[in-house]
């Protein structure tokens, strides 16, 4: 009978749509997820490029996009987010065939760390239905959110001081085999170190600079253990951005920086360690190994790293910079060692009322130095 | 972002419109079926049967107002009486046979919708019971002989499954815009355009298999009467449109209409003053008319193609980026450079004379169009013909003229032929 192959016919080309649909939406579906940016320092701006492919015939009416990260970057149109434990985020599209559409979100990020994006969910729903289809593609982006350096008059007086102090530590004497750069004459230079082609090019005289015979140098050994129960992890971080700070005052003043934590890098467990280096690229990537810092691995002992550093062999021209918040027996006594194996060693103590106030050995100059809350938030 | 706010308000808004439409459609082909087949079962006259059917359109657009605007009881029981006593008289002066059936079926309507103000949802949503009414009228037909009636059912019957997949597609994307209502940038157009694109390209694909089905399995009796009435309608759309367009452009046959005769000097009555007018007028309107069709076939096939080729703006509503893909990349054929019979230069006439020298050797019949100069020249003049000396002159020419023509002198024509009349002796 016609009124029975009629709603047999619509049903058969709804089941042939319905498969068409749940054997092809996958074919030539990519989601890619990356930023911008591959480091940015705390509280500046990133651009997440959202790229949605669909490469056949068939479109896609609605396309749903969601993935989680760190509630440490902050999507500025937060209507597309949730925040319970990670940040929730869900985009909608709609694909003609052949098309690929690029979105571009604005980040901001609040908080030094590594972010990842390592998956996005996929949700096409039915047509006709409330069944959906769900498929999950793997990301790779990556964020590295560097520590902000802190501009606060304790932070750059005590790093000033330190550094200064290393440069007033160089030899008078000038290694004659290197070379520096070229300056004008002033009355007082030797003729020996006049550069007459410099000179006849600039039609004044010019004079080499030599380099020293020994270079001073700079060894952080940054604290990281949280020296009492419910440390806030606000003040490790305080920790991070005075080392980060230090650093780049000394590499600014052309002394090679160094640095050690006990602090475990979140891409292979391992406690972190810098070589020394005196280059802008070297504050970048003693920047990115801090920014890979993750609070949530235990850290190795510090004790043991002290004494680690001092079976080491040390130069006499290395100034060794500890920053620690914690004061325990171990530690104190490391640290004595250290410095009497080294000459003496600096110690910056970021001060918490909570932790207990000891005795410092002689050798040791010791700092105190507050780093409120409100130090990091006049930085973002 | 006020802005955005309310253009999602407004797509959710839409949406439920988009519902409510299928909704009233739903309420409306219910009852026009029902007149229809009141009208054939009593042999209303045409007249009648368009009043009732205007009548049931009344009813259906009342019942929707009264769902949305009346709340309150008393307003609501007051409002049902009064579309009682309007459908009841209404039929009744259209015709006395039928009025009564016209009122116990607005009973129907006004207990459907008091059951919908009872449960708070809204009625008349399309399901699946509603296909057992074009089967009822089927049979009606079957034991009434009518072939209208029949035709009447297969007709309802496609209508429903339409407006009932069309509200599965409807629901379905009220459930999206519903969870994208708190979002920002959502291409609302992009996904209503996607989705209304589907949903014809569907419907209409179900619609055409419903009329092959009608036309295989009714036999003579449906064979013709819904195609041609679906042809008919779309030649009547078609008619209209082509009509209004020559309403601008009025015949010279007219004698003086607005276009070219208004205030023009008139010759006695039946005799116009310009007879070749009639004829350029006659040429003017094909013209026109013509170059109206290309013009909207141009426009469509434009339109089209910007739509879907589009796709360097960006998106106004969210501001993406848009780019097509291309998964094969067209393979360029390479264009053989051919010589035209209208080419007499030089180059053109040495590869004119290779080309005779060569198919009046031996082995022609085993060239192919793949082979090189030399590898023709060995195929067709057998091995060893190539090392002679004119064969070597032959080729050294046919090259600069292959390849090189700009190079290429009449003398180097005379030495080729030369050296092929020396080869033939």
């Amino acid at each position: 009978m016609i009124l029975v192959w009629i709603p047999v016919s619509i049903l058969i080309l709804y089941v042939l749509m319905k498969l068409i649909y749940k054997r092809l939406w996958k074919k030539g579906l990519g989601v890619t997820l990356a930023f911008e940016e591959r480091d940015v320092s705390e509280g500046d701006r990133a651009a997440l490029v959202e790229t949605v492919v669909n490469d056949k015939l068939l479109p896609l009416p609605v396309l749903k996009i969601s993935f989680k990260m760190d509630r440490g970057l902050v999507i500025d149109e937060d209507r597309n987010v949730s925040v319970s434990d990670m940040t929730n985020v869900v985009e909608y599209f709609g694909l003609f065939s052949h098309e690929q559409v690029t979105r571009r979100q604005s980040v901001r990020a609040l908080k030094r760390g590594c972010y990842q994006i390592l998956s996005a969910d996929c949700v096409l729903p039915d047509f006709f239905s409330e069944e959906t289809r769900h498929t999950e593609l793997a990301q790779e982006a990556a964020l590295l959110v560097l520590p902000s350096v802190l501009h606060t008059r304790e932070t750059t007086d005590l790093s000033r001081r330190i550094v200064g102090e290393i440069l007033s530590r160089r030899r008078l004497y000038q290694d004659v085999f290197s070379f520096r750069g070229i300056r004008e004459y002033v009355p007082g230079d030797p003729l020996s170190v006049v550069n007459w082609k410099a000179s006849a090019a600039a039609g004044t005289y010019m004079v080499n600079l030599r380099d020293y015979t020994s270079g001073q140098a700079l060894r952080i050994l940054l604290n990281l253990e949280a020296p009492a129960i419910r440390y806030p992890d606000d003040l490790l971080e305080n920790g991070i951005r005075l080392a980060y700070t230090l650093a780049g005052e000394g590499i600014r003043a052309g002394i090679p920086v160094s640095l050690r934590t006990n602090g475990r890098d979140l891409t292979n467990g391992q406690a972190l360690s810098v070589s020394a280096g005196s280059s802008d690229r070297h504050l970048g990537a003693l920047g990115r190994s801090l920014a890979r810092i993750s609070l949530a691995l235990e850290p190795a002992s510090f004790a043991r790293l002290l004494e680690e550093e001092r079976q080491q062999p040390i130069s006499d021209q290395t100034t060794f910079c500890m920053i620690s918040s914690g004061q325990s027996d171990a530690l104190i006594r490391e640290a004595a060692a250290l410095s009497e194996r080294c000459g003496g060693l600096v110690w910056i103590c970021p001060l918490d009322p909570e932790v207990e106030r000891k005795p410092i050995p002689p050798g040791i100059t010791f700092t105190g130095i507050e780093l409120s809350h409100a130090a990091k938030g006049s930085l973002l | 972002m006020p802005q955005r706010e309310a253009s999602s308000d407004d797509q959710i808004v839409r949406e439920r419109m988009g519902l409510r439409v299928i909704r009233i459609l739903t309420d409306l082909l219910v009852l026009e079926l029902f007149s229809a087949a009141l009208g054939l079962v009593f042999d209303l006259p045409a007249g009648s049967l368009v009043l009732c059917g205007l009548l049931m359109v009344c009813l259906a657009l009342l019942s929707d107002q009264l769902q949305h605007r009346v709340k309150n009881i008393g307003p609501y029981t007051a409002w049902c009486t009064g579309l009682f006593f309007f459908v009841t008289i209404c039929a009744g002066l259209i015709s006395p046979l039928v009025w009564k059936f016209f009122g116990f079926a607005c009973l129907l309507q006004i207990a459907a919708l008091y059951r919908g103000r009872a449960m708070e949802h809204y009625v008349f949503i399309p399901s699946i019971v509603h296909l057992l009414f074009p089967v009822c009228i089927y049979f009606l037909g079957v034991f009434t002989e009518g072939a209208g009636l029949k035709a009447l059912a297969v007709g309802g019957e496609i209508l429903f499954i339409l407006l009932y997949l069309a509200w599965l597609n409807q629901k379905s994307l009220e459930r999206t815009y519903v969870g994208a209502s708190e979002r920002t940038r959502v291409p609302y157009r992009k996904i209503g355009a996607l989705n209304g694109g589907l949903l014809a390209v569907y419907l209409g694909l179900a619609g055409l298999i419903c009329l092959v089905l009608t036309a295989i399995y009714s036999g003579d009796e449906l064979l013709m009467a819904l195609p041609l009435a679906a042809f008919r309608l779309a030649a009547l759309v078609l008619y209209g449109i082509v009509r209004l367009f020559a309403l601008l452009f009025p015949s010279a046959g007219d004698g003086g209409g607005t276009g070219g005769g208004e205030g023009g000097p008139m010759m006695p009555e039946g005799e116009p003053l310009f007879p070749w007018m009639h004829l350029v007028w006659f040429v003017l309107e094909r013209v026109f008319g013509i170059l109206f069709l290309l013009l909207l076939a141009y426009s469509c096939y434009r339109a089209l193609y910007d739509f879907y080729y589009d796709f360097r703006a960006a998106d106004p509503e969210t501001g993406d980026t848009r780019k097509r893909t291309q998964t094969r990349e067209k393979l360029q054929r390479i264009k053989r450079p051919r010589l035209s019979v209208l080419d007499f230069s030089p180059a053109a006439r040495i590869r004119r004379e290779y080309r005779r020298f060569l198919l009046k050797q031996p082995g022609r019949e085993e060239i192919e169009k793949s082979h090189t100069p030399a590898q023709l020249e060995e195929v067709a003049g057998g091995p060893g013909a190539a090392g002679r000396e004119n064969w070597k002159t032959i080729h050294r020419i046919y090259e600069k003229a292959r390849y090189g023509p700009g190079q290429v002198t009449a003398r180097d024509l005379a030495l080729m032929r030369e050296a092929i009349r020396k080869d033939q002796e």
